[in-house]
C-alpha cells in the first residue's frame, strides 16, 4: 500500500458521501430495527443464552468516571459516551486512536510520531494530550514530565483486546481528579480474569507488513483469587516510501532539503505490552509495562532528512495496589497506592557541518525519566438513604523528574533533575432535591510545589421532568499545571529558556445537555457548550532577549453544539450518528485558532448478517477544514472504515477482516511548530485480518 | 519529546471560513433529518435501560434454577413457579417476556404483580423495587420466614433481611447474597450461584 502523497485534490465524491451516508444510516435505523425484530421474536435476544458469568459481566447503562462511583449515565454531571469491547470487535478498531475517532465531537490527528486528541474545537499541534486525563481502571497515565498521555492505536500502552469498556467524560473534572482533567477524562476499564475464564490467543496482520500477536490467560479460582496475565507484541514497517515536497531541493529552498524529498523505510513502529492483575476480595494488585518505538520520517525539530530516521522510544509502567471495601450497604472505602515510571528517549540525527559542507551527522538525544508514588483514599457515604457524599485525599511524591539533552560528541545541552510533591483534598455531594431533581456539587483543592494552590469547583443540576427525559445544567472549572518541560527546559544553545514562574492554565465551562429516550430503542442527546481557557501556556519570544519561552499568554473561547442519535437493538443491530458544530477563537484577536474543525460528523452502523455470529460494521467520519499553523487551511475529508466480524462459526474462534480508509481518501494532519511540513499526509486505504481463539 | 532545536517559528493562523449561516443551515438540516427519522419510527419498545431490565430479568430466571425450594413451597406437583413483583411496571413487562413459555423442573414459570400482603406467600421469588426503607423493612419482615426468595435492587436490602441484592457496579449488575436470610427462608442456594456473587453474607447451614 505504498503511495507517494502528492497532494491530489480531495475526493469530491467522498465528501459528498458523508451527509448522504449519515442520512441513509439514520433513515435505515427503524427499517433495520423492524427487520431485526422480525427475524426473531422480540423476547429472545443475544442475552437469552448468557451464562451466569456472562450475566454478571454484562455492561448496562452506567458510568463510573464522572463521579468516581457508579451512577446512571443520565445522572452523571457530564456529557458521557461509553464504548464497549463489543463495538471494538465489530468496528475493527486497532487501538485507542481508532476508537476515539468514532466518538462524538472527538478528532485525532497523527504526525507519524504520536497521535493527538482534539475535542470541542481545541487541539494544539504538538500537544501530547496534556489536557485530557487518561485513566486505566482509574489509574492516571499522564506522566510527571510533560503531563503527557498517549492515545494512538499502538502507543496507548493498553492492548485493545484487554479493554472491556471506555468511558469518555467530556468537559472539566478537576473537581474530583485535579490536574489535566481539563477538556475531558477518558477511563479505560480492562477485563478481569473471570471474563477470560481460560486462555485466549490472537494474531493479526495487514498492510505495511504489520503483525501483532497476543496471549492472555485469566481465571477466577475457587478460593476467590482472580488472576489475569496478558502480553502482546506488535510490529509494522510503516510506509516504505514517503515524499515531502518541503524537503524536495528542486522546489524547496530549505537548506535541509535533499534526496528529492523522498524518505525510505523510516516509518516503522514496534510496541509490546505486559499486563497482569490479581484480585482477592477487597484487594486488587495490578502491574503494567509497555514500550513503544517509532521511527519518524518527518525530520521534525530541525533533524537531518532522509537516510537515518529520528526515533522516539517510550516506556511506561506501573504497579498499583487497590483496596475497595464496602461497610454495610451505605459506606464504601477505596484506597490505592502505586508506583509509576515513564521513560522517553528521542534520538535526532543532525547535520553539524552546516549548509554547503560535506555531511557530518551527529545524533542528539532528547529525553526524560520520571517516577512517582501516588496514594489516594476516598470515602463514599449514603446519607439519609437518598443522598451521596464523597470525600477524598491524594498525595503524590515525584521521586525523579529528569529532563536531558546531549549529543554523541558528549556535549550536554540540558540536564535538569528535580523532585517535587503535590497533595489534594476533595469533596463531592449528590443531593436529591426533589424526586426528579439532582444537585451534584464538587470541589477540589490541589497544591503544587511549583505554583502553589488551586481550587476547582463543578456544579451540576440534573432534572428528570419525565421518565425518559433528562436535562443537565453544568458549570465546571479545571486547571492544567505547567509541566516540567514548560517550567524548566532551558537550552540557550537552541534559543529556548525556562520559565519557572508559570501559572496553571484554567478553563471555565458552561454546558446544557438534553437526553431523550425515544421509541424504537433510540436515544437522542444534544449538548451545547461554552468555555473559556485563560492563561493558556504558549511558546512566545522573551522580550529583550528574543529567546523562546513558555508563558501564560493566550485566552481562547469556544462555543458549540453536539447532537447524537443512537439505536441499540436486541438482535445486535447498532446504529449511531452524531454531528458537532463548533467555533473556537483566540479571544484577543478574534481569529479562529488552528486545528479547529467547525463540523464533525460520525456515523457507525453494525448489522448482524447471520444470527449473532456474523456482523458487518461500517463507519464514516467527516471533518471540515482546519486552519494550519502557517495560516493555510487543511482540506475537509471523509474517512470510511469497514469490518466484517464473525464469532463462533468455529467453536472458540473469532475472525475479522477490516478495510481502513475505504475510499482511499487523501487527508492530512497538521504539523506542529517543530515541523517543516505545514500538513502531514495520512495513510491511504489499508487492510487487516485478525483471528482470536479462546480455549 | 519536544526537542525544539532550530524551532520553526510559529505563525498565527488567519481566520478563513464559511459564513455562520451555512453552519446554522447544516445544523438545522441535521436536526430536521433526525426529527424525521424519529417521526417515521413507530412502535413502543424503548426502555430507560433495556439492557439492565433484561439482565435483571434473566437473573431472576436463573435463580429459579440455582436455588432449591422446600417441597412445601408448592401446593401441588404441577403447581406453577411464581415470580412476584412489587413496583416498577416496566420491569414487569420485560420479566413477563423473559419467562414466557419457560419452565423450571417441569413447572411453568409465571410472573405476577403483587398488590396485597396476602399474596406474598404465593410466590417463590419476590422481586421488590421499594425505595422507601421503612416500607421495604415491613415487607421483608412479613416474608422472611416464608419459603420465598426475596430479590431487591436497593440500598440496605440485605441488612433489612433480603436474600439477594442486585447491585450495579462498574456498569454491571452484580450479586450480593445473604445466606442467613436464605436459611431462614429454608432456601438452599447452589455453590455455582454463590461463586459469581461479589458479597456473600453469613453462613450456609
Amino acid at each position: 500500500m505504498n503511495r507517494i502523497n502528492s497532494n491530489p485534490p480531495v475526493n469530491a465524491l467522498s465528501v459528498a458521501l458523508a451527509p448522504a451516508a449519515l442520512a441513509l444510516a439514520l433513515a435505515l435505523m427503524p427499517v433495520l430495527a423492524d427487520a431485526a425484530d422480525a427475524i426473531r421474536p422480540s423476547k429472545s435476544d443475544a442475552l437469552e443464552n448468557l451464562t451466569l458469568e456472562q450475566l454478571i459481566n454484562y455492561q448496562v447503562d452506567s458510568v463510573f468516571s464522572a463521579s468516581k462511583y457508579e451512577q446512571k449515565v443520565t445522572q452523571a454531571p457530564a456529557s458521557v459516551s461509553i464504548v464497549t469491547a463489543d463495538e471494538i470487535k465489530k468496528f475493527g478498531w486497532r487501538g485507542m486512536g481508532d476508537l476515539l475517532r468514532s466518538v462524538r465531537g472527538f478528532y485525532v490527528s497523527n504526525d507519524r510520531s504520536y497521535s493527538y486528541l482534539g475535542s470541542r474545537g481545541f487541539q494544539r499541534p504538538g500537544d501530547y494530550n496534556t489536557r485530557y486525563l487518561i485513566l486505566v481502571d482509574g489509574h492516571p497515565m499522564n506522566d510527571n514530565l510533560y503531563g503527557a498521555a498517549l492515545v494512538g492505536n499502538y502507543d496507548s500502552f493498553v492492548d485493545v483486546d484487554l479493554i472491556e469498556r471506555v468511558e469518555i467524560v467530556r468537559g472539566p473534572s478537576s473537581s474530583i481528579y485535579g490536574n489535566s482533567a481539563f477538556l475531558g477524562v477518558i477511563n479505560i476499564v480492562t477485563k478481569t480474569g473471570s471474563q477470560f475464564n481460560g486462555g485466549e490467543a490472537s494474531v493479526e496482520g495487514g498492510s505495511f507488513d504489520t503483525f501483532k500477536g497476543r496471549f492472555s490467560l485469566g481465571k477466577k479460582f475457587a478460593n476467590d483469587i482472580e488472576w489475569l496475565v496478558s502480553g502482546s507484541y506488535y510490529t509494522s514497517e510503516g510506509q516504505r516510501k514517503l515524499y515531502y515536497p518541503e524537503f524536495d531541493q528542486r522546489i524547496s529552498s530549505n537548506p535541509r532539503a535533499r534526496n528529492n524529498g523522498v524518505v525510505r523505510d523510516s516509518d516503522g513502529e514496534e510496541a509490546a505490552q505486559i499486563y497482569t492483575s490479581v484480585a482477592y476480595h477487597d484487594f486488587t494488585l495490578t502491574g503494567l509495562y509497555a514500550f513503544r518505538n517509532k521511527d519518524v520520517p518527518t525530520a521534525s525539530f530541525g533533524a537531518f532528512f532522509g537516510d537515518t530516521p529520528l526515533r522516539n522510544e517510550d516506556q511506561r509502567g506501573y504497579v498499583e495496589l487497590k483496596y475497595d471495601r464496602q461497610f454495610g450497604e451505605t459506606t464504601e472505602l477505596m484506597g490505592r497506592v502505586s508506583y509509576d515510571a515513564a521513560d522517553h528517549l528521542g534520538s535526532f540525527p543532525y547535520d553539524y557541518a552546516g549548509t554547503g559542507r560535506p555531511q557530518d551527522t551527529v545524533n542528539d538525544y532528547d529525553g526524560s525519566f520520571g517516577d512517582w508514588i501516588t496514594t489516594e483514599w476516598r470515602l463514599k457515604q449514603r446519607v439519609l438513604d437518598r443522598h451521596t457524599m464523597m470525600v477524598g485525599v491524594e498525595y503524590r511524591e515525584n521521586l525523579h523528574q529528569e529532563l536531558f539533552n546531549y549529543d554523541d560528541l558528549g556535549t550536554s545541552f540540558v540536564d535538569d533533575e528535580r523532585t517535587s510533591r503535590s497533595f489534594a483534598a476533595y469533596a463531592q455531594a449528590e443531593a436529591v432535591i426533589l424526586t426528579n431533581l439532582l444537585l451534584n456539587a464538587g470541589l477540589r483543592y490541589d497544591h503544587y510545589d511549583s505554583f502553589g494552590g488551586t481550587l476547582n469547583p463543578r456544579l451540576g443540576l440534573i432534572y428528570n421532568p419525565w421518565e425518559k427525559t433528562t436535562f443537565k445544567l453544568l458549570y465546571g472549572q479545571a486547571f492544567r499545571a505547567p509541566n516540567n518541560y514548560e517550567l524548566y527546559y532551558s537550552a540557550t544553545a537552541f534559543g529556548q529558556v525556562a520559565n519557572p514562574d508559570l501559572q496553571p492554565e484554567t478553563i471555565q465551562t458552561y454546558e446544557v445537555i438534553y437526553e431523550q429516550y425515544l421509541p424504537a430503542h433510540l436515544r437522542f442527546s444534544a449538548s451545547a457548550f461554552f468555555y473559556e481557557i485563560d492563561d493558556l501556556i504558549s511558546q512566545t519570544l522573551q522580550p529583550g532577549t528574543g529567546l523562546l519561552i513558555f508563558d501564560n499568554v493566550e485566552t481562547v473561547q469556544s462555543k458549540g453544539l453536539g447532537l447524537e442519535l443512537e439505536g441499540k437493538y436486541p438482535g445486535g443491530l447498532l446504529a449511531r450518528a452524531s454531528y458537532t458544530v463548533q467555533r473556537t477563537d483566540d479571544a484577543d484577536t478574534g481569529d479562529e485558532i488552528s486545528n479547529s474543525p467547525r463540523h464533525l460528523v460520525k456515523a457507525n452502523l453494525s448489522v448482524p448478517l447471520y444470527r449473532d455470529k456474523v456482523f458487518a460494521g461500517l463507519e464514516l467520519q467527516y471533518q471540515s477544514s482546519v486552519g494550519t499553523l502557517r495560516g493555510r487551511r487543511a482540506d475537509e475529508f471523509v474517512i470510511g472504515n469497514f469490518t466484517l466480524f464473525s464469532r463462533e462459526l468455529v467453536k472458540g474462534l473469532e475472525a475479522s477482516a477490516s478495510i481502513y480508509n475505504l475510499f482511499d481518501t487523501h487527508y492530512e494532519s497538521l504539523g506542529s511548530g517543530g515541523h517543516l511540513q505545514d500538513t502531514i499526509p495520512q495513510d491511504g486505504r489499508s487492510f487487516r485480518v485478525k483471528l482470536t481463539y479462546k480455549f | 519529546m519536544l526537542a525544539d532545536h532550530f524551532n520553526e517559528r510559529v505563525q498565527k493562523p488567519t481566520s478563513v471560513g464559511s459564513p455562520t449561516c451555512s453552519l446554522i443551515r447544516r445544523a438545522v438540516m441535521l436536526m430536521v433529518l433526525m426529527g424525521l427519522v424519529i417521526g417515521v419510527n413507530r412502535g413502543w419498545g424503548a426502555e430507560t435501560s433495556l439492557a439492565e431490565y433484561r439482565v435483571k430479568s434473566l437473573f431472576l430466571f436463573n435463580f429459579a434454577t440455582y436455588v432449591d425450594w422446600p417441597a412445601n413451597a408448592f401446593a401441588t406437583a404441577s403447581a406453577p413457579f411464581v415470580i412476584g413483583l412489587i413496583g416498577d411496571e416496566k420491569f414487569a413487562a420485560v420479566l413477563a417476556q423473559t419467562v414466557e413459555g419457560k419452565t423450571v423442573s417441569g413447572r411453568r414459570i409465571v410472573m405476577q404483580p403483587i398488590e396485597t400482603e396476602d399474596d406474598f406467600g404465593k410466590c417463590h421469588i419476590l422481586f421488590i423495587d421499594e425505595p422507601d426503607q421503612k416500607r421495604l423493612g415491613e415487607i421483608l419482615d412479613k416474608v422472611k420466614t416464608l419459603p420465598v426468595l426475596t430479590v431487591g435492587e436497593t440500598d440496605r436490602f440485605m441488612e433489612r433481611g433480603g436474600v439477594i441484592n442486585l447491585v450495579k457496579r462498574q456498569g454491571k449488575v452484580r450479586l450480593d447474597i445473604n445466606l442467613d436470610a436464605a436459611r431462614q427462608a429454608q432456601l438452599a442456594i447452589s455453590v455455582r450461584l454463590l461463586s459469581v456473587a461479589d458479597v456473600v453474607k453469613g453462613k450456609a447451614n
